[in-house]
């Protein structure tokens, strides 16, 4: 199995559980460690933007794919996605909502911002593979299938 | 009096020979009168004889005399002084008198009595044939002239007649002076439904309702009439109920006349009847109006084109806390803020074009200062032939409405924003409770006691199950809430599409729909989608256990909303207890166990919200084991005909 060091998922996710079920999604298929968590979005932005306890990493520059809940403390993920889109180093990154429910305001309003798809939690691998899939990453989780 | 018509201008001499004419003869000596009254008879005649001038002034008091005939030389009063005496009187004036004189009388006398007045001078003794001619020419004379006069009254009476007679909008009738019926004309005739004939000679009473019989009121009203100043044409106008011949009241409008002859005595009642029951339903009907207007509490006003207050109601005074005196003749723009001043331009400029403004909502200004808000509607006030004058203007005070729909739009947001706490926090939980237990499962699993397998299966299917109530909860919420986006719906499509999407999943057995032709619907599809859905897919469900299931899907008229259709599905499924009825359109509301049927109970209630958002109404019929039927309307988007026909779309098996 051939991973590429630069391929590197961002995700923004304040719920222990939720983030413990998702990695143990991917750890399933081997791509566990190339999972960045942060637990609000401040610090969603602070590792985008080189911020704070980031302003010594490059992260960004690794950020491949975001994966963002909507509702985090600090800041939201509908404000991280909107800095996120207006920023010319940051805007090109595909971001995946993950959404609790089907409740159309927020998708609605996310695809307003720019987001590229969402998934309904909890996360599983199928459905992100598809959202990948219309992301056209679809090497990204085909190339690491589980071994 | 002979009541043969003359044939033209000429009398005809038998009818005037029978025209009555009296001959008074005054003579202090009754040998002579005798001898001249077997003289002078005729047909027609009355001698009237007097030996004194007295007498003869007696008789002349109450008779016309077509000639008098007088001795000059009386004692007493004299002839002469007698005829001036005549002449004196209006009345006889123009009577001939025919002075009668012994031979001794002076060319004097003769002098004196032509002057006094007489028309001719006869010597005694007197030629009988020469009295007679003379006599005879004055009658003649005297017949012509009354004939002459009859004529002209016939005729005048004849057109009066003939006019009265024609009025049809009057009944126009004469009473005796004891109040019966002497004449009737056709407006009568018209007015009560009695015919001449069987009227004539009945009392006045009979026009009159029996309660006011009882109490005398015809006799009443008569007697008005005569109270009024004696021995002129008196007249008293009364409104009173009567009833016609067939039974029915009406309104009518009396004027009695007391009409009296010369010496005052009582001849006739003339009564002029009119049917004033429309005017006095008009004037109720403008006076309950009026009543109407000034206790609205709406406040009513109207205004002329250029925009000055005409009218101003009660509940104007309080809505704007002027009173009417203060802004009747001013401007009703007091009543707007400055910055509104265009609207009552516009205004004006819609009710010149003959336009109503119907219920605007906008703010008027109170006297004093502040702001009222208010729904508005204005009309053009039009006269009898169209021409605008102004407008009427109703004004209602929304302070309240307006307030109370702040607080829902308040607690709708509230609502969202509990649903959307929902949707994301209560689902966290459930994610983990579900998850962990599939983690449990899928790393130890093979090692754990069946027991422990079995509970942790009763964990993952709660969760799920609550995972779907908080999905059919939340759906309600959001169908309940959302805007309605209505099209002209074609059900039989929709209907075939939501077929096909269930069968597809539901292909292990077949399911015969039959499926009439269907009118189309205004309504936003979505959501109708969704009503369909949940009707099939109950329809489906509950006919499981059939071994040859059936659907069909039907329309009637609706009663009620004409403008409405009823669409209906029948299934011949389990169906339903009909006492448990009310129970099946309330969210979480089963009529059966999670066992026997799976659901949650919420895809009725959505039915009857979506179906009541689109102001239809929904209903059911079932019987236990005998299958059900679902009622909902909609309005119809009017358009073809009525023919089911079966369409036979069978589910593959």
């Amino acid at each position: 199995m051939i991973v590429p060091e630069d391929i590197s998922v961002l995700l923004v996710e304040d719920n222990e559980d939720d983030v413990e079920l998702t990695i143990r999604v991917f750890q399933q298929y081997h791509l566990a460690n190339h999972i960045h968590v942060v637990r609000d979005g401040a610090e969603a932005l602070d590792c985008l933007f080189k911020k704070g306890a980031y302003a010594e990493r490059n992260l960004c520059a690794q950020t491949r794919l975001i994966l963002l809940d909507l509702k985090l403390p600090k800041v939201d993920g509908l404000e991280v996605l909107r800095r996120c889109k207006s920023e010319e180093r940051t805007k090109s990154i595909p971001v995946v909502v993950l959404t609790s429910s089907r409740e159309e305001q927020d998708v609605i309003e996310s695809y307003k911002l720019g987001v590229n798809s969402y998934i309904v939690k909890p996360v599983d691998f199928h459905q992100f593979v598809e959202a990948v899939r219309q992301l056209n990453l679809y090497w990204l989780v085909l190339n690491q299938g589980p071994a | 009096m002979k009541t043969t018509k003359p044939t033209g201008d000429v009398p005809d001499v038998s009818a005037l020979t029978e025209i009555p004419a009296n001959i008074l003869l005054v003579d202090d000596d009754p040998s002579i009168l005798i001898a001249m009254e077997a003289l002078l008879e005729g047909p027609g005649r009355t001698i009237l004889t007097a030996q004194t001038g007295q007498d003869a002034l007696r008789w002349l008091l109450r008779h016309d005399c077509a000639v008098i005939i007088l001795d000059v030389r009386m004692p007493q009063m004299d002839g002469l002084e007698l005829a001036k005496l005549i002449r004196q009187r209006e009345r006889l004036r123009f009577t001939p008198i025919i002075f009668l004189s012994g031979v001794d009388t002076m060319d004097a006398d003769v002098v004196r009595g032509l002057s006094s007045g007489a028309v001719d001078y006869l010597v005694k003794p007197v030629l009988p044939d020469i009295l007679r001619h003379k006599v005879d020419a004055f009658v003649e004379l005297f017949q012509l002239r009354e004939w002459a006069k009859q004529q002209v009254e016939r005729q005048s009476e004849e057109r009066f007649r003939v006019l009265v007679e024609g009025i049809e909008d009057y009944a126009i009738v004469l009473l005796d002076p004891d109040g019966k019926v002497a004449t009737w004309n056709r407006g009568a005739e018209r007015l009560t439904g009695y015919q001449g004939e069987e009227i004539l000679g009945q009392p006045y009473s009979c026009f009159y309702p029996s309660e006011d019989v009882v109490s005398r009121q015809p006799e009443n009203d008569l007697n008005k009439a005569m109270d009024v100043v004696t021995g002129q044409a008196a007249r008293v106008d009364i409104d009173r109920q009567m009833v016609k011949k067939n039974g029915s009241r009406f309104i009518a409008n009396a004027m009695v006349t007391a009409l009296r002859d010369e010496r005052a005595a009582l001849q006739a009642y003339a009564v002029v009847i009119r049917d004033v029951t429309e005017r006095k339903r008009a004037e109720q009907a403008t006076a309950r109006l009026a009543a109407i207007v000034t206790s609205s509490t709406d406040a009513i006003l109207s205004k002329n084109l250029d925009g000055t207050i005409t009218t101003w109601n009660s509940g104007a005074e309080r809505l704007f806390g002027y009173r009417s005196e203060e802004v009747i003749g001013t401007s009703v723009t007091r009543l707007l803020f400055p910055d509104r001043a265009q609207e009552e331009t516009q205004i004006l400029d819609s009710i010149r074009r003959g336009e109503r403004i119907e219920q605007r909502e906008t703010v008027r200004r109170h006297k004093n200062g502040y702001a009222i808000e208010v729904s508005l509607s204005v009309s053009p006030i039009k006269d009898a032939s169209g021409t605008i004058l102004g407008a009427s203007s109703i004004a209602r005070d929304i302070k309240d409405r307006k307030r109370f729909e702040r607080a829902l739009r308040e607690a709708n947001k509230e609502l969202e924003a509990f649903s959307y706490s929902v949707s994301h926090d209560l689902r966290a939980p459930l994610r983990s409770i579900d998850g962990f237990a599939k983690v449990l499962v899928e790393d130890f699993g093979p090692s754990l006691p069946s027991e422990a397998q079995r509970c942790l299966g009763i964990i993952q299917k709660s969760a799920g199950r609550m995972g779907e109530l908080i999905d059919d909860l939340l759906e309600f919420s959001r169908l309940s809430r959302s805007e309605l986006e209505r099209h002209a719906v074609d059900t039989e499509r929709l209907i075939r599409e939501v077929w096909f999407d269930l069968r597809r999943s539901d292909q292990d057995r077949t399911v015969e729909l039959i499926l009439g032709n269907l009118p189309k619907c205004w309504a936003d599809r979505r959501l109708i989608k969704q009503v369909w859905v949940n009707l099939l897919s109950n329809a489906l469900k509950y006919s499981r256990p059939r071994q040859e299931p059936r659907i069909e899907i039907g329309w009637q008229d609706d009663e009620q909303q004409p403008d409405d259709v009823v669409y209906w599905i029948r299934d011949n499924g389990v169906g339903f207890d009909q006492q448990y009825v009310g129970k099946l359109f309330g969210v979480f509301q089963r009529l059966h166990r999670a066992d026997e049927f799976e659901g949650t109970g919420v895809g009725l209630a959505l039915v009857d919200r979506i179906v009541q958002r689109h102001g239809g109404r929904v209903w059911a019929e079932g019987r236990l084991n005998e299958g059900a039927t679902f009622y909902f309307t909609l309005e119809r988007v009017q358009e073809h005909d009525s023919t089911g026909r079966h369409l036979g779309l069978v589910g593959r098996g």
